[in-house]
């Protein structure tokens, strides 16, 4: 009996430890350039609002979430309330993490209590104002956020369902690849369809299966294989932030997830937005190599 | 100064600098072309990686051309390092300069990307799918070394 409880506890850190990877925890929580332990805190991500850095999430009670019961985390996670009653900054992905369903949260945190605790001390975000207000964040929420689960589509096929959750909940795709207001919220008409303003100034690409502008001619085993390898179907490796969320997210999921990733993305209604300026014809720089 | 002296200092001035101005000319059209050949070694390896892959995803079946690809992308990988000398940071690249200011960095991620590369002959030589597909991973990391510390970014 006892041990069949420890079992049971055993694979539920183990479903944890493979949620955060599809969480995208990882990239942004660990500080890899400068060699930072694991989830001691991230570097900067630079933003158009200002440069935010990701808290040390290890269970070290003073600099981490060490002092959290689980209500804290869950509260952290579905609604974007940390302990002492503050706001979140949605580069925290709250607005997609409060689709995690409650079993995977608690599983998710089983695991975060396992992870050794590192006492190394956050480091305060650098916001223009009125960012720099954490209270400017109670009135985003008012505009932006809506709490609550995932709400499966039962005309769909459970493979679509679990795309979709990976993509909306759980992988928060649409943080980066959907463009935002002046205000910060997602434009929600423009869904998965790129912006020039990413993360550290990087230029997000259009993720719809529009045919001239987004993944048109990517099959569902081309995104598959990009989420796993980190390859595009031209043979050149993905970029950027994209490079971090594949090498330590995404290459860390089961086949049959990321199919289930790839059959959603294909399903999503193609939108034409371009954000890739057009490629040279002459072989140029502009052809990426 | 006589003036047929002043003639002739600004004869040979201008003379002077007319030799400049061609060889600067050609200093530029060297690294231009520099920068076109290995654009075109990086789209090769870039090809190889590709077909590789379209066999590891069950796209095609020649899984009998495994090793020809391997072979000849780890061969391209050697040829790198002279391809990026001084001077070749400007015009049509996306060569950032701190592979002229971090050269000990960039030669290293270099020597790891034909490691992997040499790693990726051996896989392909099992004709094992999932010992390619590994291999493959691993080549992709190595890619990234010098790619996120030394390529542009996309625009």
């Amino acid at each position: 009996m006892v041990a069949a409880i420890a079992a049971a506890a055993d694979d539920r850190v183990a479903r944890g430890a493979y949620l955060l990877r599809g969480g995208g925890c990882v990239a942004c929580h660990t500080d890899f350039a400068r060699e930072g332990e694991f989830l001691a805190g991230g570097g900067p991500i630079k933003t158009p609002f200002g440069t935010f850095y990701a808290p040390n999430i290890t269970p070290d009670p003073d600099h981490g979430v060490g002092a959290w019961r689980e209500t804290d985390f869950v509260t952290a996670m579905t609604r974007g309330v940390a302990p002492d009653g503050g706001h979140y900054y949605p580069v925290f992905p709250y607005a997609a993490y409060t689709k995690i369903g409650r079993v995977d949260l608690a599983d998710l945190w089983a695991y975060l209590k396992t992870v050794p605790p590192v006492a190394r001390p956050r480091r305060q975000h650098d916001l223009r104002f009125p960012f720099s207000m954490r209270l400017a964040n109670l009135g985003w929420k008012w505009l932006y956020f809506k709490a609550g689960p995932f709400r499966p589509d039962p005309g769909r096929a459970p493979e679509w369902n679990r795309g979709a959750y990976l993509v909306e909940a759980l992988g928060h795709c649409g943080e980066c690849h959907t463009p935002r207001t002046r205000l910060g919220g997602l434009d929600r008409a423009l869904t998965l369809a790129g912006t020039r303003d990413g993360p550290e100034e990087s230029v997000v690409p259009n993720i719809t299966p529009d045919a001239e502008t987004g993944l048109g001619d990517w099959s569902e085993t081309d995104i598959a294989w990009l989420l796993k390898t980190g390859f595009m179907p031209d043979g050149d490796d993905v970029q950027e932030g994209m490079g971090d969320v594949v090498e330590h997210g995404t290459s860390h999921l089961a086949d049959a997830d990321l199919r289930a990733i790839a059959v959603y993305l294909k399903s999503l209604p193609p939108i034409y937005n371009r954000v890739r300026k057009e490629r040279d014809q002459d072989g140029g720089a502009d052809e990426d190599w | 100064m006589g003036s047929v002296t002043r003639y002739l200092a600004s004869a040979a001035a201008g003379a002077a600098l007319i030799v400049m101005g061609v060889s600067a000319g050609h200093a530029a059209d060297e690294a231009e072309n520099i920068i076109k050949y290995r654009q075109n070694v990086m789209k090769s390896i870039g090809g190889h990686i590709a077909n590789i892959a379209a066999v590891a995803k069950g796209q095609v079946t020649y899984i009998e051309n495994m090793s020809a690809h391997a072979r000849a992308l780890a061969d391209m990988t050697k040829l790198l390092p002279p391809l990026f000398p001084e001077g070749t940071d400007t015009g049509k690249t996306n060569a950032l300069p701190a592979i002229w200011t971090d050269r000990a960095k960039f030669d290293a991620a270099m020597k790891a990307n034909q490691a992997a590369a040499a790693e990726m002959v051996d896989a392909a030589a099992t004709n094992d799918l999932a010992t390619i597909q590994a291999a493959l991973g691993k080549l992709g990391k190595s890619c990234g070394g010098c790619h996120k510390p030394f390529r542009k970014k996309k625009e």
